[in-house]
């Protein structure tokens, strides 16, 4: 598989405070990857290394099989990007931010009616952006990374502070990007549901550490299935399933059992034994709750 | 990228900015305060005159030494490149500036000679004030040009340290009240340095300018050694901890 980023090792520390840990990213060419976290896990200083805008402390950072260090405007010049909040001039207007962006990249002037045009801009292009509501101001960082057409597209949290509407709009053009114009995007944000809906790769770092990498379908495979049982006495359940080697785990209402036992068969012993049975079902984890598994075992570590 | 086009780029980023406020108000009250001064104390300021001085003499000392443009400038020069640098660092614009395809030496390099260009048009802009003030108090000598644009082109000289040093600074506070400061505590220290300290003054920075009036100026040459090479000791400075630096 050829990767279009690819980290060795990568490390920052800020004074004694680990910000990102050992860190080998693996971005595979043509995909939506969503690189996903808590706030504070570690994104954006990761975003901001692979773009040479942090040095690394440790490790190094390979984009189109280049270095960073090294070739950062070969690397520079394919890229687009937007990191957090979006950066833009407040007293320029809409299209006079994108022309300083066009004459850096050395554009044609028709690039800037392009991506207004995808970004749905066009009508406000004039208006200074320090009168832009938030989903705006993201559109137009949204329209700057896009200009150039880059071969890779970056967006930290591209929809923060976004409405329902625009969410739906940002996510259909993302999902869009790769197919229409071969552009390989790395996303990151901590709401997994969003990603679920667009991204074919997830990496999912937590305090610095990169957790797990992979593909949409090797994270949903870890959504393993469950007896959910809720059973009275609750107590006595718990105590007859101990007596005849029954594994569980459970919580304050529900008993959770290995869907491997045979829930009937449970069913029908539970019935015979004298407990009443209230309900019971096969639970699957949802993605959430993989997430919230994967980042909270390493909070607790 | 061509150092040409990052310049042009600072220019039509302060379009409709504050800094073309900044570059009319100064002189304009310069100007202003000149006209009063002539139009007061021109008879006393003959009578008391060195022989030799014409009005034309006389009026770029009263504007150098007793206005004291001489004295505020490098404040002034402080006040643009804080402008030059607030216009990034107000809503974090180096994330985006340095994500594209540009050498941080060029963004550096740039700022600095935006920020001389603006200098050269506030000192140009003083002088053609004083021009119109001489015009208007129909002063009976012809223009001396030759005399006032050696004083601009030194004035230019003399300030080239002090503008990069406060492009240093510029880059490194992101809040630009504090090279603001600075400038101004320069401007304070210097008036002591100056008369406390005359022997000091050709290596404090903040005192060039007022050292060289365009008239009486035997240091010019002392002066410029020290401005050029604390010029290049402050570019190569800040241009090493500006590529250094992690945009956050």
């Amino acid at each position: 598989m050829t990767y279009i980023i690819e980290t060795t090792n990568l490390t920052k520390k800020f004074g004694k405070f680990l910000a990102v840990n050992q860190v080998n990213l693996q971005v595979p060419k043509g995909g939506i990857y969503g690189f996903l976290g808590p706030n504070g896990a570690g994104k954006s200083t990761t975003i901001r290394m692979l773009l040479g805008l942090i040095r690394e402390t440790k490790g190094e950072v390979r984009v189109f099989g280049q270095s960073i260090k090294k070739d950062r405007l070969d690397i520079l010049r394919r890229v687009g990007s937007m990191v957090e909040s979006p950066s833009y001039y407040g007293h320029l207007t809409a299209f006079e931010n994108l022309e300083i962006t066009r004459r850096i990249l050395g554009a044609d002037k028709s690039e800037i009616i392009r991506v207004l045009e995808i970004v749905k801009l066009t009508d406000v292009k004039n208006k200074v952006v320090k009168k832009f509501s938030l989903g705006m101001k993201q559109r137009l960082g949204i329209a700057q990374a896009l200009l150039g057409k880059p071969e890779l597209l970056i967006l930290d949290e591209p929809t923060n502070g976004l409405d329902p509407s625009g969410i739906i709009e940002i996510r259909e053009l993302i999902k869009r990007l790769p197919k229409e114009f071969g552009i390989t995007v790395l996303i990151s944000s901590h709401i997994l549901s969003e990603m679920e809906l667009m991204a074919t790769h997830v990496g999912i770092i937590s305090r610095g550490k990169l957790l797990f990498q992979g593909t949409m379908d090797d994270l949903r495979k870890k959504q393993k299935a469950q007896i959910q049982l809720e059973a009275e006495p609750k107590n006595e359940v718990e105590s007859y399933f101990t007596e005849i080697g029954i594994p569980f785990t459970n919580d304050r209402r529900f008993i959770y059992l290995d869907p491997s036992l045979g829930p009937a068969k449970i069913n029908r012993e539970l019935i015979m034994n004298g407990y009443d049975v209230h309900q019971m079902m096969m639970k699957e984890h949802s993605l959430e709750e993989i997430f919230l598994e994967i980042t909270g075992k390493e909070e607790i570590a | 990228m061509k150092l040409v086009t990052l310049i042009r780029l600072e220019f039509f980023k302060q379009k409709k900015g504050w800094v073309w406020l900044f570059l009319l108000v100064i002189p304009a009250g310069t100007t202003l305060a000149m006209f009063l001064d002539f139009s007061i104390r021109y008879d006393y300021l003959l009578k008391t005159a060195r022989p030799g001085y014409s009005s034309w003499d006389l009026l770029l000392l009263e504007n150098h030494r007793v206005l004291g443009w001489g004295m505020f400038l490098p404040m002034f020069i402080g006040i643009i490149f804080a402008l030059l640098y607030q216009v990034e660092d107000s809503q974090n614009n180096w994330k985006q500036m340095l994500s594209l395809p540009v050498r941080h030496e060029g963004v550096y390099v740039s700022k600095f000679l935006t920020g001389l260009l603006l200098s050269a048009i506030l000192i140009l802009l003083n002088m053609l004030g004083l021009v119109l003030v001489g015009y208007v108090m129909d002063f009976p000598e012809t223009v001396e040009w030759s005399s006032y644009l050696t004083y601009a082109g030194k004035q230019l000289l003399m300030v080239l340290a002090i503008a990069a040093i406060h492009n240093w600074f510029s880059s490194f506070f992101k809040n630009m009240i504090i090279p603001i400061v600075i400038g101004f505590a320069g401007v304070i220290l210097s008036s002591i340095v100056i008369f406390q300290f005359p022997e000091g003054a050709k290596f404090f920075p903040y005192a060039f300018v007022f050292m060289v009036d365009g008239l009486v100026n035997q240091e010019f040459k002392e002066l410029l050694t020290s401005s050029v090479i604390l010029l290049l000791v402050s570019i190569i400075a800040g241009m090493w901890q500006f590529k250094r630096k992690d945009v956050l």
